[in-house]
């Protein structure tokens, strides 16, 4: 966490933030469970300095989400609803798996070394993959999402110890975006997170591209 | 300056304390309400983190205001659970007519009133007593807090202001004029002469200080 | 192709010799200010990238240049402690997993092709602008026809780095806003290299007007037998992919797109085209042709 955030945070305490970078320091809040403990602290010690009643520290925020959560596991089967937070995530994933129905696998490719033309592909996993198992690179559409599990905005559960296996058109996304470098503000260029279920692709029509 | 750490907010009888007074500099700062109602669009919007940093802002308060219902420290922290869950739970209703606190504030009162019916004890008689309560200055409840509670709020507090007193002159400045004099950065930059960035960075500074003497206590 | 790549270089030289720009100074000026800033600025900053329908991403930017060029690093600030790391040597990923490298491709810059933009877009510029606090200059880039995307940029004054950018549609909907909410500067790298001319033989291709195939590789990582290939008007980046895939897999989607990045798949016997980039579809499908004719 850098100090530069630290004082935007200490800057939206005080209402002395613009309307967008405070935006987008909330979107980070979401994510940033040591910027919301520091964003606690802080009210605390403005409670104490104006004297306002209180004083003692509290973790409330933990209890009272988790007792949410604790509802919506009971209420769900009932109401057959899904929570609002969870539906940009589905809506992602349904649209992905529209855009990607029937997808294509390459077989591995052979020759993982620098010896054709002046591509190379050197995986280094940290723990060390059984002889006959394909390496971290994966290169098939088919497998998107496999070793990520998301929670709706949460941190990750990775449930796969290997490096998650990179689809062959996560390679090519990030082939294409590494071919401008430094201009970031180039369409496309942002990287890919492994993640494409978070991708919100939106079907094209009409563009006759599936020609026999 | 005079600065006193030990100011004490006037009371006004009937009526919630406000939130911190509004800021007014320039165009695209905004008022520090508005941080609640960005924060409230966006739990409205199906964002529940966002609902955790309003309960991060106001848990202190909210269980000092209970208190004043409730005295025991573990009931009242139950009874606030309680009313920030029936604030979550309304919020999709919540126009925005009233401050966010204001309105989680009444929410609070009716949670600590109904939690005494329920267990046969009897809520105080004149609202505007309750409503007065959360204003008193330094009216706790110590005799029903538990020891252990009660020396860490004492040494919450003696570590805030130790080290509130132990900064240098012009972030202790900054601070206090922004906490206790309610001023924007601004006005605290034409009071010390001195850019609107410089003064960001001194409250900035000053509150990493204090965060960092009383992180073990809170952590703890 | 050749002679207008020289051309275009002294003039490049020229404009990047001029030592303190100014506002009054014309769009190309700023467009290779901007050019400049990209290959030899040091900067950490914080980026977000909106990609509409509520699609957006949170990402910590950090770029030193070194000997071989500029290096990134994107953090993504999505929980998931996910990191890339760009460099002259290829893409690495590193997160919670395990580290993997991907080889490198072709690294490419706008630089020459972006004196000729008035050809095909209407390049208007506002030179009291601000974004995060810091004085910018407006440039927009109105396409002249309809196969390709407008393009905003907010180009600070004092670094001529970019530091907004909106990319829209003929109907002038934001397709994809991306703006720094964060910038430290840490200055510019010593003297930095002049990018390639270029020189790719275009024979046979047949591109709308204005857009130059700028690069090519004869591998793709992981993919046996692909090769691809790059084609830019110094606005928009199209990377057409070709590859054979193995025995009874196709691919069935017929395209998609996330905010300005647009994907289309064309076939043709064996060979398939994955094309991708920031224009519209129907574009996309321009290129691919191109590609496929260029085979034949």
């Amino acid at each position: 966490m850098s100090e530069d955030i630290r004082e935007q945070l200490s800057a939206l305490m005080d209402g002395e933030l613009g309307r967008d970078e405070r935006a987008f320091l909330l979107r980070r809040l979401e994510h940033d469970a040591e910027l919301r403990s520091l964003w606690s602290s802080m009210h605390l010690m403005r409670d104490v300095i104006t004297h306002r009643p209180g004083g003692a520290p509290l973790n409330l925020a933990d209890r009272v989400m988790q007792s949410l959560a604790e509802e919506d596991r009971q209420i769900a089967p009932l109401s057959k609803s899904t929570s609002r937070s969870w539906r940009p995530w589905l809506g992602a994933a349904l649209a992905a798996s529209v855009a990607m129905v029937a997808v294509f696998a390459v077989a591995p490719d052979a020759s993982f070394d620098s010896s054709a033309g002046y591509t190379e592909v050197t995986p280094a996993p940290r723990a060390a993959l059984p002889l006959g198992v394909p390496g971290p690179i994966a290169p098939s559409l088919s497998n998107l999402g496999v070793g990520v599990q998301p929670v709706a905005g949460e941190r990750s559960t990775i449930i796969s110890g290997v490096p998650t296996p990179i689809t062959a058109e996560q390679m090519l996304l990030m082939r294409h975006g590494q071919m401008v470098d430094g201009a970031w503000w180039v369409g496309g260029t942002q990287p890919v997170y492994a993640r494409p279920d978070q991708r919100l692709l939106l079907p094209v029509s009409a563009t006759g591209s599936d020609r026999p | 300056m005079g600065l006193n750490l030990r100011w004490s907010a006037p009371t006004t009888r009937g009526t919630p304390p406000a939130p911190r007074p509004a800021a007014t500099v320039t165009g695209v700062v905004v008022e520090e309400a508005a941080i609640d109602a960005a924060l409230v669009e966006r739990v409205q919007a199906g964002d529940r983190l966002a609902f955790d940093l309003l309960v991060r802002k106001y848990q202190h308060r909210i269980v000092a205001l209970i208190q004043r219902f409730v005295p025991d420290w573990h009931e009242a922290q139950d009874v606030a659970q309680e009313a920030f869950i029936k604030a979550f739970r309304a919020l999709p209703n919540f126009r925005g007519d009233s401050a966010f606190y204001t309105w989680l504030y009444k929410i609070s009162v009716n949670t600590a009133k109904n939690f005494l019916v329920s267990q046969s004890r009897r809520p105080p008689m004149d609202d505007v007593l309750m409503d007065d309560a959360a204003n008193h200055a330094d009216g706790r409840m110590h005799e029903s807090a538990t020891p252990e509670n009660e020396f860490l709020r004492e040494e919450v507090e003696r570590t805030v202001l130790s080290a509130v007193a132990d900064l240098p002159e012009e972030i202790r400045t900054a601070l206090t004029l922004r906490e206790i004099d309610g001023l924007s950065y601004e006005e605290i930059a034409q009071i010390m002469n001195c850019p609107i960035g410089t003064v960001r960075s001194r409250i900035f500074r000053g509150r990493d200080a204090v965060d960092r003497r009383i992180r073990p206590l809170v952590e703890g | 192709m050749r002679a207008l790549a020289c051309l275009l270089g002294l003039l490049l030289a020229a404009v990047a010799g001029a030592q303190s720009p100014s506002p009054a100074d014309g769009w190309r000026t700023w467009a290779l200010r901007m050019d400049k800033a990209q290959r030899s600025l040091n900067y950490d900053a914080t980026l977000v990238i909106d990609a509409g329908n509520g699609d957006w991403e949170l990402v910590e930017l950090s770029q030193r240049v070194g000997p071989g060029g500029p290096e990134q690093q994107w953090l993504g600030m999505n929980g998931a402690g996910r990191r890339q790391v760009r460099t002259a040597q290829g893409v690495s990923l590193l997160g919670p997993e395990g580290d993997q490298r991907i080889g490198q491709g072709p690294q490419l810059r706008a630089g020459p092709l972006l004196a000729d933009l008035d050809k095909y877009y209407r390049v208007d510029i506002d030179p009291r602008d601000r974004v995060a606090g810091r004085r910018a200059l407006r440039m927009s880039l109105q396409p002249l026809s309809a196969d390709r995307y407008g393009l905003r940029l907010w180009i600070d004054a004092d670094t001529g780095l970019p530091l907004r950018s909106e990319r829209i549609d003929v109907d002038q909907q934001i397709l994809e806003r991306r703006m720094v909410t964060r910038l430290v500067v840490h200055g510019f790298a010593g003297a930095s290299a002049t990018p390639a001319p270029v020189v790719l033989d275009e024979t046979g291709w047949t591109l709308p007007g204005g857009f130059h195939l700028v690069g090519s590789a004869l591998t793709v990582p992981g993919i046996a037998g692909a090769r691809q290939w790059v084609i830019s008007d110094g606005v928009a980046w199209i990377s057409v992919y070709q590859m054979r895939l193995p025995q009874g897999v196709t691919i069935d989607s017929k395209g998609w797109r996330q905010g300005a990045l647009s994907q289309v798949t064309l076939r043709s016997g064996e060979d398939w085209f994955y094309v991708l980039g920031d224009l519209p579809p129907q574009t996309l499908v321009l290129m691919g042709e191109a590609a496929l004719a260029a085979g034949q």
